[in-house]
This record gives structure tokens, C-alpha cells and sequence, in this order.
């Protein structure tokens, strides 16, 4: 049996009397995309900021490749290989799409007080701008590569946010509804630049409304329902379980 | 970077005491350029970091009277007290800067600002040690080994241009520091830092970490800028490092161009001879004038006057 890149048992969360996160146990294996899924206020975006060390959990703990991480900080966490995405659009709004991408490479660049003083050794600076075109032309992102992000339309800068994520060269990356507010078109190139980058070995886990999209796009789906799991399994038998129809119904009853 | 304008701007620098020759002139020469220090280190944690600092002056004055009361007090040669007096300031900005800099926002300002008034409390009431009030009289000159074994003594009341290209040399060696981490993975780590931490943090960016290595190094450079300044006027007084000093220091950088190449070089050649005018005889109207100065900028010119300059060369820089 392989280690999964990530295990969370029991994990839990209160604010206050408010149990936002109950008793979460579950698992993602290596290459396989997951599906986080649920109604709003169902613990989904708490779940990520538990597992990525942007709060710590009132309960339960977190393994990543095996080793447990749980309450690690986020920049380890991301040099570890296990980076996130943000809900919300987040990138260096004021800088260039390429200045984005090489940011996100810092952890790729070596540092020290000599390459500060006296610049970086001929061979370095120019690996990273050949990662830094690499990563633009896998995004579709090479024609606005001098343009500053929050001049880009909206669904090429979430395309930056996920490119961005990439360059840190993760080994599970978590998607905070990477779809939200895209249109059709949108949304689907979104998620084949998800499948291709699982196509590189990545592990990802993906948060979204887009039901239909994660039903034909992911390996297994995880609905959560008041912080607490419903139900887990393959897109086919989410679609036929009685608990996950019920609670969806009248929202979401086609699915 | 402008290539051109800081070739220039050099040169200015170097001539401008043969052009100047009144000891006025020569005064505002040396206070401009130990300006130049503090606000281009305190641009490293505005203009760059986004940590805006409202506490500068106080490590400016724990340099200087480190300096002042070492040589004084301990007999300690002058190329011994500067970079004591820079170590001193520092060691106050990671003891300041290691809880603070996990606070985000305003909550690190006011800490700054507090940190500045405890500081200026102190030197007044600790008269044992600073003579308070009072003030510290009778610094020595800075004396700097020469060839042979002999020593100049670089008397500022008798030549002040000597002394000047001193200063001259901390400050071009400071911008030059601020010029080569702004280009360097520390300098786009801190960049990520001022546009959205916690998006750095999940691109593996140890923010805390730059943080703290950004404002020791600040306020390092700061104390280097008391000590010069110490040995310059030989005579220190609390209320030259207190938080209007802070705040003037601010205003400088924000009026200069935050985060601009020549930004902290503009902002204290035009301030630095308004400032002095009027601290002395109308400190009142000039606070009031810093104020407006500020506000002015603020709304007028987010960038400063470069900012300006290079909005009309139509250019724009992160």
C-alpha cells in the first residue's frame, strides 16, 4: 500500500462554541485528483487553512508524505512541497505576471549574503528565467508576461495564482475554488491546466461549486456537510448517495 | 536605475563643498547627508517592506549617545564606537522587532512610535548616564588613524568638509547596500512581504525571518548615522532623537519617493535645510509645515517627487 501525500485524521476546529471543522478524517494518494465539496459554511475553506498552517487545529492531525505536520507553519509547509491557493484572487496585484512568477520561485534561488552583495553567478539568474518561461508557456500566460496582474482579466489572473503556486514546484496542491466566478469557457481551460498539471506527477486536492465540472474531472470526491464528513467516494457513487441527494436537494438535485 | 542621475547625483555630492564654502552651508551639507542615512535605511522598511516605522530616530539616538558615551566614558577610539553604536541600535531593533514584526499594520506602527517615546523618556530621566535634559556637552572629535602612526582629529568646528566626505562614505555605502538587496532574492522577498504576506508565505517565503533581517540592518544603519552624528555636533540632546524627529524622517522618505532609487537622497536634500531652519527657531510652525508637507504628498504625490519625475518620463517602477 503506497503512503498517501496527505492524511488528516479527526481533524477539528471550534470558534468559540461553533464546531467549524468536526472529526475529519480522510486521505488523498498520490497523483489523484480529490474533490473537497459541500454547501457553503460547510468547513471546506477552514479544512485548507488547517491543513496549510494558516490556523492551528482545536483537534486531530495532519500528515504529509508520511511525516506529521500539523500546526507547521505555512512557509515550511510550502518548502515542504504542499502549497495552496487562495478563494479569493491573491497575486502580487501591483507587479508584472513575470515578477509574480519569479517571486515564486524564491524558494528555487539560492540566496546568502555574497549573492546579495555581488549579484547571483552567471549560470543562476539565467536557469531561473528559463523556469520562469517554462511555467508561463504550461499556463498560457507568455502574451501577458510584462503586464501587471491586476491588469489581466479575471480568469488569467487566477491562471497566474495557480501558475504562481506551481513554481514552487509542490508535491500536492490545494485549489481553493479555482473556478469561482469564471465563465464556461473559462472553467474548463482552468481545468485542464489542473489536469495537466497533475499530468506532472502533482497531487492535487480541489475545493469548488462547479459540481458538475469536479464529478467529471476528479478521482474521488469528499463532501463535507456542517464541518463534518457525509460522504467519500468515486464521482458515481457521490452521485447515487441518498445522504449527499438529500442534503443537496432543491440546490443542487440534479447532480 | 537611472544610470545617468545617480552619476550625476554623485557628483553633485562630491562638489558641492567646493561650492558651498560658508559654514552654514557646510552644516547643512553634513546633517543632509547623515539624513540620507537614516531615511534610505528607514526606506528599506517603508519603501521596500511596507513596514512603516515611526520609531526610527530612537535607534538614530541610541547610536549616538552609545558612541558618545563609549568614547567618553571608556576611552574608546572613535573606528570603534561607530560600528559599537551600530550594534547597539541593532541589538535594540531585534529585541523590538522580533515580537512586533509578527503584528501586522498599524499595530507595528504604534509599537514603533511607543518604542521611540520610551526611548526619548529614558535618555531624559537616566541623568546618571545621559545628563537628561541637560544634555551631553564636551563629545570628542572623531579621530581617524593616519599614515605613520599619527591621528587626525576632525575638528568640525574648524573644517567641516573633511568630516563631510566621511558621512558621504556611510551614506553612499548604505545606498549602495539598499540598491543591491532591492535587486536580490531578500529585496523580492520583502517586496512580497509589502504586497500580501500571506501570499508569500504560502510561496515558502520565511517572511518573519526577512523581516527581522530588514529591520536589524535598518536600524543598524541608523545608530552608524547617531555616532556620525554624535562626533559631528559634540553635543547631544533627548529631544533631537524624539518622535517628531521620527516622524520628520518619514515625511522625508515619503516626500523623496518611497521605494524609488533616489527617493531617500531627494527627500533630505530638499527637507534637511527647511527642517533645521526651523527646528530652532520655530519648532511649532515646523512640525506644522511637516505636517502639511506629508498630507501634501501623500495626495498629491503618492510616489514623491521622483515618483513625478518619472511619471513624466513615463516610466513606472515596482
Amino acid at each position: 500500500m503506497v503512503t498517501p501525500v496527505l492524511r488528516v485524521e479527526g481533524l477539528t476546529r471550534s470558534f468559540g462554541g461553533f464546531r467549524a471543522v468536526s472529526s475529519l478524517t480522510f486521505h488523498v494518494d498520490p497523483r489523484e485528483i480529490v474533490g473537497l465539496v459541500g454547501p457553503n459554511g460547510a468547513g471546506k475553506t477552514t479544512t485548507f487553512n488547517l491543513i496549510t498552517g494558516f490556523l492551528r487545529p482545536t483537534a486531530g492531525r495532519v500528515w504529509f508524505q508520511g511525516r506529521e505536520v500539523t500546526g507547521c507553519p505555512p512557509h515550511r509547509l510550502a518548502r515542504l512541497g504542499l502549497v495552496r491557493t487562495f478563494q479569493q484572487t491573491r497575486v502580487f496585484s501591483r507587479l508584472t505576471v513575470e515578477e509574480n512568477i519569479r517571486l515564486a520561485l524564491h524558494r528555487h534561488e539560492p540566496g546568502g549574503l555574497r549573492r546579495t552583495l555581488w549579484g547571483p553567478a552567471p549560470g543562476e539568474a539565467a536557469a531561473l528565467e528559463r523556469r520562469v518561461d517554462e511555467i508561463l508557456e504550461f499556463a498560457g500566460l507568455q502574451e501577458a508576461r510584462r503586464r501587471r496582474a491586476e491588469e489581466l482579466p479575471y480568469g488569467e489572473q487566477r491562471i497566474l495564482g495557480v501558475a504562481m503556486a506551481l513554481a514552487v514546484d509542490p508535491v500536492l496542491l490545494l485549489l481553493d475554488e479555482p473556478l469561482a466566478g469564471m465563465n464556461a469557457t473559462e472553467a474548463e481551460a482552468a481545468i485542464q491546466l489542473v489536469r495537466a498539471i497533475r499530468d506532472r506527477g502533482v497531487t492535487v486536492l480541489i475545493i469548488d461549486h462547479h459540481m458538475e465540472t469536479l464529478m467529471r474531472h476528479c478521482d474521488r470526491l469528499v463532501v463535507l456537510h456542517h464541518g463534518e464528513k457525509l460522504a467519500e467516494g468515486p464521482p458515481e457513487a457521490i452521485r447515487r448517495h441518498p445522504e449527499v441527494v438529500r442534503v443537496y436537494l432543491g440546490e443542487e438535485a440534479a447532480v | 536605475m537611472p544610470g545617468a542621475w545617480v552619476g550625476l547625483a554623485l557628483l553633485g555630492a562630491l562638489v558641492a563643498p567646493v561650492l558651498l564654502r560658508s559654514p552654514s552651508h557646510q552644516n547643512l551639507l553634513v546633517l543632509t547627508a547623515i539624513n540620507v542615512i537614516l531615511v534610505a535605511s528607514l526606506d528599506m522598511l517603508i519603501g521596500l517592506s511596507g513596514l512603516v516605522s515611526l520609531g526610527h530616530a530612537a535607534f538614530w539616538g541610541i547610536g549616538a549617545y552609545t558612541s558618545a558615551l563609549l568614547v567618553m566614558r571608556a576611552g574608546v577610539p572613535f573606528l570603534v564606537a561607530l560600528p559599537a553604536a551600530g550594534l547597539a541600535a541593532a541589538a535594540a531593533g531585534l529585541v523590538i522587532g522580533y515580537p512586533s514584526l509578527r503584528l501586522r499594520g498599524h499595530y507595528f506602527v504604534l509599537v514603533t512610535f511607543i518604542f521611540g517615546i520610551i526611548v526619548t523618556l529614558l535618555l531624559t530621566s537616566w541623568v546618571e548616564l545621559t545628563r537628561g535634559p541637560m544634555g551631553l556637552p564636551g563629545i570628542p572629535f572623531a579621530t581617524l588613524p593616519w599614515v605613520g602612526g599619527t591621528e587626525v582629529v576632525l575638528n568640525t568646528f574648524q573644517d567641516k568638509v573633511r568630516y563631510y566626505y566621511l558621512v558621504l562614505v556611510v551614506a553612499l555605502l548604505t545606498l549602495w547596500v539598499r540598491s543591491r538587496i532591492m535587486g536580490s532574492r531578500m529585496g523580492r522577498a520583502l517586496v512580497a512581504v509589502r504586497e500580501d504576506e500571506d501570499l508569500g508565505q504560502t510561496l515558502g517565503v520565511d517572511t518573519h525571518r526577512y523581516k527581522m533581517g530588514v529591520f536589524v540592518l535598518s536600524t543598524a544603519q541608523a545608530g552608524l548615522a547617531g555616532s556620525l552624528y554624535a562626533h559631528y555636533s559634540t553635543f547631544l540632546a533627548p529631544e533631537t532623537f524624539d518622535y517628531v524627529a521620527s516622524f520628520d524622517l518619514f515625511v522625508m522618505n515619503l516626500v523623496g519617493g518611497a521605494g524609488t532609487p533616489l527617493g531617500p537622497v531627494v527627500g533630505p536634500v530638499l527637507l534637511t535645510a527647511v527642517r533645521d531652519a526651523l527646528r530652532s527657531t520655530h519648532p511649532v510652525l515646523g512640525a506644522v509645515l511637516f505636517g502639511v508637507f506629508l498630507i501634501l504628498s501623500i495626495q498629491f504625490l503618492p510616489r514623491g517627487v521622483v515618483g513625478v519625475w518619472d511619471h513624466l518620463r513615463g516610466r513606472r517602477r515596482w
